[in-house]
């Protein structure tokens, strides 16, 4: 049994201008102790995804389908169960370490609400010692424990925040977007504690990211998202050797690589208005290899060389 | 045209009717009603005749053949309460003007130079201002207005003088922010003299800002001019003037003659609510807050 | 700057401002047009006699010698001068009436907060839009409302149905009775408690019940709207979701993350908030025969007895630079990026 087993899921906002449709019908798994990347454009839905199966979507959100964590269904769980899972057993990381933090309360004190809330740790002392050796860990001094989040940089407050993230030991972590709003050298930092992580910890990881060369470093397995639907999904290095998705040709083509070919091509096009999604297959406006048919009727989920593509060209 | 949708389109439409009816009423009012709102002598075919005092709304009275409606009753001396109220607006929304318009003035000239010349002069004034911001500003208008005595100019100034403060810090504001923005320092070293800066750069961000604040502004006139009145100051009678009123009325209210308070208070609250839409929906509608998931 | 430095450097910087502002009375009491003498005593006032009332308030002296006399007199000698009929010293008049408007404050203070963190509970558990249209609706109503209309109307509907008393302090037998105690705080609630008796203590807060509701609702105008607004935007911020995504319950998020954050906007509010209250004060006393500070202020415009409104002018700078010290101070205290 997959660890996390994402079924059909939509998830539609009501907004002031419409309805958007931010994911349609997208199934996905994550095994015990493996990586699985999300790859895709702003608006690709991969963000939704995440918070999604966290349940941590705004009221205006619409949700259907099944989110299967060992087995439970995250959807049908009441709001008194499913806040003892969050943090314990599925935690999430998030994108921007400037505000992911409460600016009034020390660094020490995020780490002693979490563990004795949930139960982790019975005194204030206990709590902040895990907390101190945890850190020390990640990089971070444990002396930093006294400070508030504005007196960290960037870097280690998003190390504080996968800090909180791995403290009580989850089976599944969603990182979301966790290195695009830092700079190259500390994303470099941070990336190689992911990995070192997912050596130590063997904890599973749900990796969101719009950077294919990230993917490939830490992912086992990648999965491919256009416009709220699944485009692609395989082995991380068959995918990027070997992609069949033109949409992962596209941005395997659009991301530079040192040594690798000088012909960078930006994908053409932007990417579609979920308001009013184009009929068929989502890509087709800005797809090569459009035909008729792409057009007309959505390309359903094949099977291709153990991987799973939706394209009438090439699957 | 199609209908307002949400609150702050419907404020807009509510608050511009509201002022439209009190600037129409602030124009004309006074002299439609004429006599009536100032004494309650009634001359017909050239005879003389005393309106009783304290008639209940909705009244009617045969005098000298002639029929006369009190829809809002008279007051304690037999003048018509809806007379009063309406020639009201006269006083009421000219010193509201007058006061927004000299301190939104002088408030964003002092802003404009505050900001501009920097320096010692800057610190000293905006530390005079930020004290005057403070303090509370009804009491600073009594005492101003206690000195200088009644009129319309006397008790525009005295409001004047408690939102000028708010005008500099806007300004001051805007005007620092600009300072180091690319444009003006490229304007700058292409040798433009201060004041087109001022005038071509500075002023036109600084504008609309300064209209944003202005109905609200007018509002809070409007409140303060029926504070300062409701304690006796800045007004002669028999001028009719809704917080004058309201205090004369307070005096008859536990004994039952609610009309004479109660409806000026209410034209209070609805001229000021006017101008509180406008200025609140305007803010919305050009600046708006909401940020979609 | 730690703590402790910042407050110094605010302690230092607290004289300026009242000097400032002092400066500003000064300014205004004697720079104005409009002579103070003839304000009182009328024009018709004979030469001489104009000429002794101006030394008496040493109106003739030059006008930086007044400026001095002004601040040595608050200063040093506490002196704020006389009033012009009776002839009693104006400190000793704020003195006893300053309590009375202290009690007042507090209770509408207190008032104004109960609406507001119930707004503010209300916009953190309920994120839809309604509620944000009711709690403008009402923020809007109350600011339209001017403070003495909303005590008349509370003294009609709800004081003649309950048998509430709408005037003064307290019965005229409990105010006699008030100055025969043995001890004495100046403040009535004080007194009737450390004296024991009860039932003055009831009168009086009776008393208080209307005019608090009315200066604490007034305020709640402006204090609820910052409040849901600032609760509003802390509870939509990354780290409130964050904590949530941590399985941290709903009432700790509410209050730890949503209200203390929201703390910081509110409190750089809060000099303006205490100035509403002192100016909305003047307003309710008078219609509730309140004997305070503010009624003090109208029977001194109605005496035009120039000597209380300076005072009491006086006085209310001293309470702001006061108050923007305290709130300078609770603000570093709140917020840690200002310490640290």
């Amino acid at each position: 049994m997959s660890l996390l087993r994402v079924q059909d899921l939509w998830v539609r906002y009501r907004t002031r201008r419409g309805v958007v449709e931010a994911l349609s019908g997208v199934s996905l798994s994550v095994e015990e102790g493996e990586v699985l990347g999300v790859v895709g454009e702003s608006g690709s839905g991969k963000s939704t995804l995440g918070l999604a199966i966290i349940r941590l979507l705004p009221g205006s959100a619409e949700v259907r389908g099944s989110v299967l964590l060992n087995g439970k269904d995250l959807m049908s769980l009441p709001e008194e169960e499913l806040r003892r899972i969050r943090g314990r057993e599925v935690s999430m990381v998030f994108q921007d370490p400037y505000s992911s933090l409460n600016p009034v309360m020390r660094i020490g004190d995020h780490f002693v609400e979490l563990m004795m809330e949930h139960g982790a740790a019975a005194t204030r002392e206990e709590a902040l010692e895990i907390a101190g050796e945890l850190l020390e860990r990640l990089g971070v001094p444990r002396s930093r424990l006294n400070d508030y989040p504005h007196q960290l940089s960037g870097g280690q407050r998003q190390r504080v925040a996968i800090g909180l993230a791995l403290a009580l030991k989850p089976r599944l972590v969603i990182a979301d977007e966790i290195t695009t709003a830092l700079d190259a050298l500390v994303e470099r930092q941070i990336i190689d504690l992911v990995k070192e992580i997912k050596r130590e910890y063997k904890t599973s990881m749900l990796f969101i990211t719009h950077n294919m060369g990230l993917v490939a470093e830490v992912a086992d397995r990648v999965a491919v998202l256009y416009a709220g639907r699944l485009a692609e999904l395989g082995e991380v290095h068959e995918v990027v050797s070997n992609p069949l998705h033109p949409y992962t040709e596209a941005l395997l083509r659009s991301v530079p690589r040192i040594g690798g070919s000088k012909d960078l091509k930006p994908i053409p096009g932007e990417p579609p208005d979920m308001r009013n999604p184009p009929p068929g297959c989502r890509f087709h406006p800005r797809c090569p290899l459009a035909t008729d048919r792409c057009r007309r009727k959505e390309p359903p989920l094949v099977e291709r060389g153990g991987r799973l593509v939706a394209c009438h060209v090439r699957g | 045209m199609r209908l307002p949708k949400g609150f702050a389109e419907w404020g807009l439409v509510v608050g511009t009717a509201l002022v439209a009816m009190f600037t129409a009423l602030a124009l004309v009012g006074e002299a439609l009603v004429g006599q009536r709102a100032v004494s309650n002598i009634v001359v017909v075919d050239g005879k003389v005749y005393e309106v009783p005092p304290l008639l209940p709304p909705g009244s009617s009275l045969t005098i000298g053949g002639r029929e006369f409606a009190f829809i809002m009753g008279t007051d304690q001396l037999g003048r018509d309460v809806f007379a009063r109220v309406v020639g009201g607006a006269r006083f009421v929304l000219t010193v509201a003007f007058l006061s927004t318009v000299i301190s939104a003035v002088v408030g964003t000239i002092l802003g404009l130079l505050s900001g501009y010349i920097g320096g010692l002069f800057d610190r000293a004034l905006s530390l005079v201002m930020d004290s005057m911001y403070a303090f509370p500003g009804l009491i600073l208008a009594i005492a101003i207005a206690a000195l200088l005595g009644v009129g319309v100019l006397n008790i525009s100034l005295a409001i004047a003088v408690v939102y000028i403060p708010s005008y500099y810090r806007m300004v001051r504001g805007v005007v620092l922010s600009l300072k180091s923005a690319p444009f003006v320092e490229a304007a700058v070293v292409a040798g433009a003299s201060s004041w087109s800066i001022v005038t071509r750069h500075i002023l036109p961000n600084v504008v609309p800002q300064i209209v944003s604040l202005l109905p609200v502004s007018f509002a809070d006139a409007i409140i303060t001019e029926a504070g300062l009145t409701f304690l006796g100051l800045g007004i002669e009678p028999p001028t009719p003037d809704w917080g004058f009123d309201l205090n004369k009325g307070r005096q008859f209210f536990l004994a039952g003659y609610w009309w004479i308070g109660v409806f000026p208070g209410l034209m209070i609250i609805l001229s000021v609510l006017g101008f509180l839409l406008v200025g609140e929906s305007l803010n919305e509608l050009l600046n708006p807050r909401k940020v979609e998931a | 700057m730690g703590l402790k430095e910042h407050i110094l450097y605010r302690l230092a910087l607290t004289p300026l401002m009242l000097l400032v502002l002092l400066t500003l009375v000064f300014v205004l009491m004697r720079v104005l047009p409009g002579d103070p003498i003839t304000m009182l005593e009328g024009k018709n006032i004979p030469e001489d006699v104009l000429a002794r009332r101006r030394a008496e308030l040493g109106l003739d002296k030059p006008l930086h010698i007044q400026y001095l006399d002004y601040l040595y007199s608050v200063f040093v000698k506490l002196d704020l001068g006389v009033t012009a009929l009776e002839r009693i010293p104006v400190s000793y008049l704020i003195a006893t009436r300053l309590p009375a408007t202290v009690d007042l404050a507090i209770a509408a203070s207190l008032v104004a907060i109960a609406i507001g963190v119930a707004m503010g509970l209300l916009s953190a558990r309920y994120e839809e839009s309604w509620f944000q249209q009711f709690a403008r609706v009402y923020s809007s109503v109350v600011y339209s409302i001017p403070v003495f209309y909303l005590g008349l109307l509370l003294q009609v509907g709800l004081a003649r149905p309950s048998g509430l008393p709408t005037t003064g302090r307290l019965n005229p037998v409990n105010m006699v009775t008030l100055d025969s105690l043995p001890v004495r705080t100046g403040f009535v609630l004080l007194d009737s408690l450390l004296n024991w008796r009860l039932d003055i203590a009831a009168d009086y807060l009776a008393h208080m019940l209307l005019p608090a509701l009315t200066l604490g609702i007034y305020l709640s105008g402006i204090f609820t709207r910052v409040t849901y607004l600032s609760v509003g935007e802390a509870m939509v911020q990354d780290y409130t979701r964050a904590a949530r995504a941590r399985g941290i319950r709903e009432w700790r998020v509410v209050t730890r993350y949503g209200f203390r954050n929201a703390l910081i906007p509110l409190l750089t509010m809060a000099g303006l908030q205490v100035a509403a209250l002192l100016g909305g004060a003047v307003l309710t006393e008078t219609t509730f025969n309140w004997e305070g500070l503010g009624l003090l202020v109208y029977e001194g415009v109605l005496k035009r007895d120039y000597a209380i409104v300076q005072g009491a002018v006086t006085i209310y700078a001293l309470i702001v630079a006061l108050v923007s010290l305290v709130v300078d101070i609770a603000y570093s205290l709140v917020d840690p990026r200002v310490r640290y």
